[in-house]
C-alpha cells in the first residue's frame, strides 16, 4: 500500500541520523559496559571480573555519598532556580518594557562558558570580592563547592525566567478576562488559568534542568580537593577513571550515573507531566 | 490593561516600603561591611531601591498601570544577572600575578583579552573547538534536517519513540562517553587526530540539532508549503519562495546555537585528548582554571567566546525568543 | 479547458478510511459544489485532486489523461485553501501575482491586467499594497480567491472560498467569483458546508459525508429525490422532517397518523418492520385537499419569520424505535431525528400555542427511507 510505503521512505530520512546517534552513543554505552565487568587499567591490563565491580560498588559507602550529593545538590539548585524563575519571570512579564533588553541579558549567564562560571565562582569565595567583602579567610573546598553550585544556579535561573515570562505572554487574555468575569480571585485565577497554561512549559524547563545540573562535572572537578569528603557522582566517576585510571570501576560508575540520569527522568517525567511536551 | 491586574494601593505601598528597606539595609551594610570602591556599587544599587520606594509611595495612588512589585522584582534580577557577570569582567581585567578582591573593576588592565589570542593553549585551543565543534554541528544539521522532516510526519513508523530517543541523548551525561571516546580513537589510531575527535562530539551536536530543526519545522507555514506546491512551483521555485524566506534564517540560527552548544561542552573534550594542545577550549580552560593565577585568562577567553553568540541574540533576539519559546 | 474525473477514490491513513471510493465526474466548464458537514472529507478531496496527498486507492484524471502520481505542477490545477496560505512577507499584489509568476512565458502586461481585473472584481484595489497581517479576514479569503483566480489554469479548486464573508457581502462575492469563471469557461469544484450556497452557486452538487459521497446531481434532483436519509436531512433549510412508522396493511402507521401507500409502495415496503416517512416542512399545508399524508396535531411552538412561519408539532416514539433510531444516528454521526414536526406555514395565518391543526402533504412530496440503510425507496 501506498501509505506504508511513504511511511517507510521517510523512515530512510530518519536512517542517517539514528545510524550516527546508535554509533556516537549506543556504540560507546555499550563498550561502557563490557569495560565495566572486567578489571581493567592501563598498567596491569584486564581480566574479566562479571559483576564484581558492581557488588563492589553497591557496598561502597563512599559510592553512595556522592550520589547522594549529587541528588541533594540537584535538588537544592533546581528548586532555587524554580522559585526565583517564577518571581523573575513574573515580574518581566509584568514590566513589558523592559523585555526586549531582559530577553538576551537573562540569558547571558547561559551561554558563558559553564568552566568561566565555574573558575569565577570559586575565585569569588577563594580571595575574590566576596572574601573581602564578609571576611570569609580561607575558604575550603566546602566553601568553594558552594559558590560554584550558587554559580550554578545562578547560570540556569535566566533560562527559567525566560521561559516563565514567555508563557506567560502566552496566557491568552480573554482567557483570564472571562475568568475575571466569571468572579475568580486572584488566587484562583492563577491556580486555574495561569498556572495550567505555563504549566507545560515550566515543567519542561525543569525537567531539562534536574538532568542538565546531574551532569555537571567541572564545577565539583574545579574545587575538588584531595582531602574533600564531598564528592558528586560524576566526579567520583571521572576521578576513578582518569586520575586513579581503574577504568573497569570507572565504567561501572559510568553505567550507574547513565541509570541514575534514566531514573531520574523517569520520576521527573511523569511527575512534572513532560510528555505533553514531546 | 484590565481593571483585574491593575494593582492596589495596599500592595504598591507594601512593595515600595519593602524596596526602601532593602535599599536602607544595603546602604548600611556597604557602609559598614564592605570595603572601597565596591561600597559605591552597593550604595548605588540601595539608592536605585530607595528611589523606587520614595517613588512607590509617590505613585501608590495614581491609575498609572504599574506594579511596583514588578519593579522591584526587575531591579534585583538585573543585580542577580549583572554583578556575577561583572565578577567576571573584573577577574579578567586584573593585571597579571596579581589576584582580584574587589567586584568593582579598578585599575583595569586588557592585557588578558590581547593574551588569549597570543600564540599558547588558549589560541590553539579556540582553534580546534572551531575545528572539532565546526566539523561536528555541519555533519549534524546535515542529517538533522531529514531526520526533523521524517519526525515531523505522521506517517513515519515509530517517530515518536526516535523523536524521545534524540531528546533522551540531550540529556545523557555525556561524560559517560569520554572514556570509550578516547579509548576507540586509541584504537584505531586516530588519538592524535583533531579531526577525528569530530566524530564523538557528535553525541553533543546531534541531539540538540535534531530538536531545534523539530521545532523551526514544527513552526514553518506548511499550508503555504502546499499552497506553493499546488501552484505548480518547480523544485527550484519551491526552495526559493518557500524554503529561503520560511526556513533558511531559522535554520541558520539553529546551526550557531548548536555551535556554541556544542562548543561548550567540557567533558569530551577534556576526556579524549591525549596531549594539551589537543584540547577543546572548555577543555582547555578547564585545565588553566586549576591555577587561580590564570583565571584572568580563563575569564578572558570566556568573554571572547560569548560576544559573537551576544551580538548574534541581540540582533535576532526576538527570533530566537520565538524558537526557543513555544 | 479539462474536465475532471475523480474514480473511485480512496484514502486510508493509519487504519482510518478518509475517503470510501469517492468517484466524481466534472464536465469541462462546468460547476460542481462538494457539500458535507465539517470532517466530510472535501478539504482531503481537493487536495488528492490538486496532487498535495496521494490515494491509497482509485485514479484521478484531467481530460481523460490519469494524472495519479504526477506532481502538481504537472496537473495545472488552481486551488484556493480554506486557511487562505497567503505569504506573510508579500503585500497583496503580489499575493495575487505569486501563483502565475511560477511558470516562464507569461506576459507580464496582461498579467497586470488580469490581476487589476480581479483586485477590482474582489474589492481589493484599495489594499494592494498591504501586507495580509494587516487586512481582516473578509479580505485575506477574498485575496485568496484572487489568488486562484489570477492563474490561468485548467481549473478551480475553491476550498470554502466564501465561509469568511459577512452575511451581506457574500452573494455578491460568490456572484462575481463565479462570473469570472464562467466567463473564463473553466471547470471548478468549491467545497462549502453551506448548502444553500451550494444550491445557489453550482451547475452539480456532491454530498459528501463521512468521506463518502452520498449523491451527485443537480440541486433540483438532489432537493425532489434525495438518495439516502443524510441526503434528505442535510439538504434544505429547515431539514426534512423524518417520521419512523411501521408497515400495516394498506398503508404506515406513524405516531401522527397513518400515509396510505399505493401497490408500488407497498412493493417496496412488503417484509419491513420499520420504515422511516420523509417530508420537508415547506412541503407542509393545511389545504390537505389531494394529500397522501394527512394528520392532526397539536402546535407546541411557533416561530413567526415574516415571510412564514414554523409551528413544531410534538410525537411520541416508541422506545424501541428509538433505540433503532439512536444506533442509526451514531453509525452516520448526524443528527437526524427529532420527536417533533415542523411545517412551514404562510405568516399570515393566525396560530397559536396549544392549536390543534391538520397538516398534509401531497404524494410526490412524501418520500419512504430504509432507516438502516438510509435507501430512498420511492425514489
Amino acid at each position: 500500500m501506498t501509505a506504508r510505503r511513504s511511511g517507510l521512505r521517510r523512515l530512510g530520512w530518519l536512517l542517517p541520523a539514528v545510524v550516527v546517534l546508535v554509533l556516537v552513543t549506543v556504540v560507546p554505552l555499550g563498550r561502557v559496559v563490557w569495560t565495566s565487568l572486567h578489571r581493567s587499567s592501563p598498567t596491569t591490563g584486564s581480566e574479566l571480573v562479571g559483576l564484581d565491580n558492581y557488588t563492589h560498588l553497591v557496598a561502597s559507602r563512599e559510592w553512595w555519598l556522592a550520589v547522594a550529593t549529587s541528588l541533594v545538590l540537584v535538588a537544592g539548585v533546581v528548586l532555587v532556580q524554580l522559585a526565583l524563575g517564577l518571581v523573575f519571570g513574573a515580574a518581566l512579564h509584568r514590566v513589558g518594557v523592559v523585555w526586549p533588553v531582559a530577553r538576551v541579558v537573562v540569558l547571558v549567564p547561559l551561554v558563558l562558558l559553564s568552566v568561566v562560571s565555574v573558575v569565577t565562582w570559586r575565585d569569588a569565595v577563594n580571595g575574590g570580592f566576596l572574601t573581602s567583602w564578609f571576611d570569609l579567610g580561607e575558604a575550603g573546598p566546602f566553601a568553594q563547592l558552594v559558590a560554584v553550585t550558587v554559580g550554578e544556579t545562578w547560570r540556569g535561573t535566566g533560562m527559567v525566567t525566560a521561559v516563565v515570562a514567555l508563557s506567560l505572554a502566552q496566557v491568552t487574555a480573554s482567557l483570564s478576562a472571562s475568568a475575571v468575569a466569571d468572579g475568580a480571585t486572584g488566587l484562583q485565577r492563577w491556580r486555574r488559568v495561569v498556572l495550567p497554561s505555563i504549566g507545560p512549559a515550566v515543567a519542561g524547563v525543569a525537567a531539562f534542568r534536574v538532568l542538565d545540573t546531574y551532569r555537571v562535572l567541572d564545577g565539583p572537578l574545579l574545587t575538588d580537593d584531595p582531602s574533600a569528603r564531598l564528592q558528586t557522582a560524576p566526579l567520583l566517576t571521572w576521578t576513578t577513571q582518569f586520575t586513579a585510571l581503574e577504568l573497569g570501576l570507572g565504567a561501572a560508575m559510568s553505567v550507574l550515573v547513565v541509570i541514575g540520569a534514566a531514573v531520574l527522568a523517569a520520576i521527573v517525567v511523569p511527575l512534572f507531566r513532560v510528555r505533553r511536551l514531546l | 490593561m484590565n481593571v483585574a491586574s491593575h494593582p492596589s494601593i495596599r500592595s504598591r505601598l507594601a512593595a515600595s516600603v519593602v524596596a526602601f528597606l532593602l535599599g536602607f539595609a544595603m546602604a548600611n551594610v556597604g557602609l559598614i561591611v564592605v570595603p572601597r570602591p565596591d561600597t559605591w556599587l552597593w550604595l548605588a544599587a540601595a539608592i536605585v531601591l530607595m528611589v523606587t520606594g520614595v517613588v512607590g509611595v509617590l505613585v501608590a495612588d495614581t491609575r498609572r498601570d504599574v506594579s511596583l512589585w514588578a519593579v522591584l522584582g526587575v531591579e534585583l534580577l538585573t543585580l542577580f544577572t549583572l554583578a556575577p557577570l561583572l565578577w567576571v569582567l573584573s577577574t579578567a581585567t586584573v593585571a597579571e600575578g596579581s589576584r582580584r578582591t574587589t567586584l568593582w573593576p579598578g585599575d583595569a588592565t586588557w592585557s588578558a583579552f590581547g593574551e588569549v589570542w597570543d600564540a599558547g593553549p588558549v589560541r590553539t585551543a579556540m582553534g580546534t573547538s572551531l575545528l572539532v565543534a565546526g566539523l561536528a554541528t555541519v555533519v549534524a544539521m546535515l542529517v538533522a534536517a531529514p531526520a526533523a522532516h521524517a519526525l515531523m510526519h505522521r506517517d513515519a513508523p515509530g517517530r515518536r519513540w526516535w523523536y524521545v530517543a534524540f531528546v533522551a541523548a540531550l540529556v545523557l551525561p555525556t561524560f559517560v562517553l569520554g572514556a570509550p571516546a578516547a579509548a576507540q580513537l586509541l584504537a584505531l589510531d586516530l588519538a592524535t587526530s583533531r579531526l577525528a575527535m569530530a566524530v564523538p562530539t557528535l553525541a553533543v551536536a546531534l541531539p540538540i540539532a535534531v530538536w531545534l530543526t523539530v521545532r523551526v519545522l514544527r513552526r514553518a507555514p506548511w499550508s503555504l508549503y502546499d499552497a506553493v506546491r499546488a501552484d505548480g512551483a518547480s523544485v527550484g521555485q519551491r526552495l526559493r519562495h518557500f524554503a529561503v524566506p520560511h526556513l533558511a534564517l531559522d535554520l541558520g540560527l539553529v546551526t550557531i546555537l548548536v555551535f556554541f552548544w556544542t562548543s561548550a561542552d567540557v567533558a569530551l573534550g577534556a576526556a579524549m585528548a591525549p596531549t594539551d594542545d589537543q584540547r577543546t577550549l572548555p577543555a582547555t580552560l578547564l585545565a588553566l582554571g586549576a591555577d587561580p593565577e590564570s583565571s584572568r585568562l580563563v575569564a578572558a577567553a570566556g568573554l571572547w567566546w560569548l560576544l559573537p553568540l551576544v551580538l548574534v541574540a541581540t540582533v535576532f533576539s526576538r527570533r530566537l525568543v520565538s524558537l526557543l519559546g513555544r | 479547458m479539462s474536465s475532471i474525473d475523480v474514480r473511485d477514490v480512496s484514502l486510508v491513513r493509519g487504519g482510518r478510511t478518509l475517503l470510501e471510493s469517492v468517484s466524481l465526474s466534472v464536465p469541462e466548464a462546468e460547476t460542481l459544489a462538494i457539500v458535507g458537514p465539517p470532517g466530510a472529507g472535501k478539504s482531503l478531496l481537493l487536495q488528492v485532486i490538486v496532487g498535495l496527498v496521494e490515494p491509497t486507492g482509485g485514479e484521478v484524471v484531467l481530460d481523460e489523461r490519469v494524472v495519479t502520481g504526477e506532481s502538481p505542477r504537472k496537473r495545472d490545477l488552481s486551488m484556493m485553501f480554506q486557511d487562505y496560505a497567503l505569504h506573510p512577507q508579500r503585500d497583496v499584489y503580489d499575493n495575487l501575482a505569486f501563483a502565475a509568476t511560477l511558470r516562464k512565458g507569461r506576459d507580464k502586461s496582461a498579467l497586470a491586467e488580469r490581476i487589476d481585473a480581479v483586485a477590482g472584481l474582489l474589492a481589493l484595489s484599495d489594499v494592494q499594497g498591504a501586507r495580509p497581517a494587516d487586512l481582516d479576514e473578509a479580505r485575506k479569503q477574498r485575496v485568496a480567491a484572487g489568488r486562484a483566480l489570477v492563474r490561468d489554469a485548467a481549473g478551480y479548486l475553491l476550498d470554502e472560498p466564501f465561509a469568511a464573508q459577512s452575511d451581506r457581502l457574500r452573494p455578491h462575492v460568490r456572484s462575481v467569483v463565479l462570473q469570472w469563471q464562467r466567463e473564463q469557461a473553466r471547470t471548478t469544484i468549491l467545497t462549502t458546508s453551506d448548502v444553500d450556497e451550494a444550491l445557489a452557486s453550482a451547475d452539480r452538487v456532491a454530498v459528501m459525508h463521512q468521506g463518502f459521497v452520498h449523491q451527485v446531481g443537480t440541486p433540483r434532483e438532489l432537493y425532489e429525490r434525495p438518495a439516502d436519509m443524510f441526503v434528505a436531512g442535510y439538504l434544505g433549510n429547515p431539514p426534512m422532517n423524518l417520521i419512523p412508522g411501521f408497515p400495516e396493511g394498506e398503508g404506515v402507521t406513524t405516531p401522527l397518523g397513518t400515509l396510505p401507500l399505493d401497490a408500488v409502495q407497498r412493493a417496496v415496503v412488503e417484509g419491513r418492520e420499520v420504515v422511516v416517512v420523509g417530508v420537508r416542512p415547506e412541503h407542509l399545508s393545511e389545504s390537505t385537499y389531494g394529500a397522501a399524508f394527512a394528520f392532526h396535531a397539536d402546535v407546541d411552538d411557533l416561530e413567526w419569520r415574516g415571510r412564514s412561519q414554523f409551528a413544531y408539532l410534538g410525537y411520541e416514539i416508541a422506545p424501541a424505535v428509538e433505540e433503532v433510531l439512536a444506533e442509526v444516528e451514531d453509525l452516520v454521526d448526524f443528527d437526524l431525528f427529532q420527536s417533533f414536526v415542523m411545517a412551514e406555514l404562510p405568516s399570515d395565518r393566525t396560530l397559536e400555542r396549544g392549536a390543534r391543526i391538520t397538516l398534509g402533504a401531497a404524494p410526490q412530496h412524501v418520500h419512504l427511507f430504509d432507516p438502516v440503510t438510509g435507501e430512498n425507496l420511492s425514489a
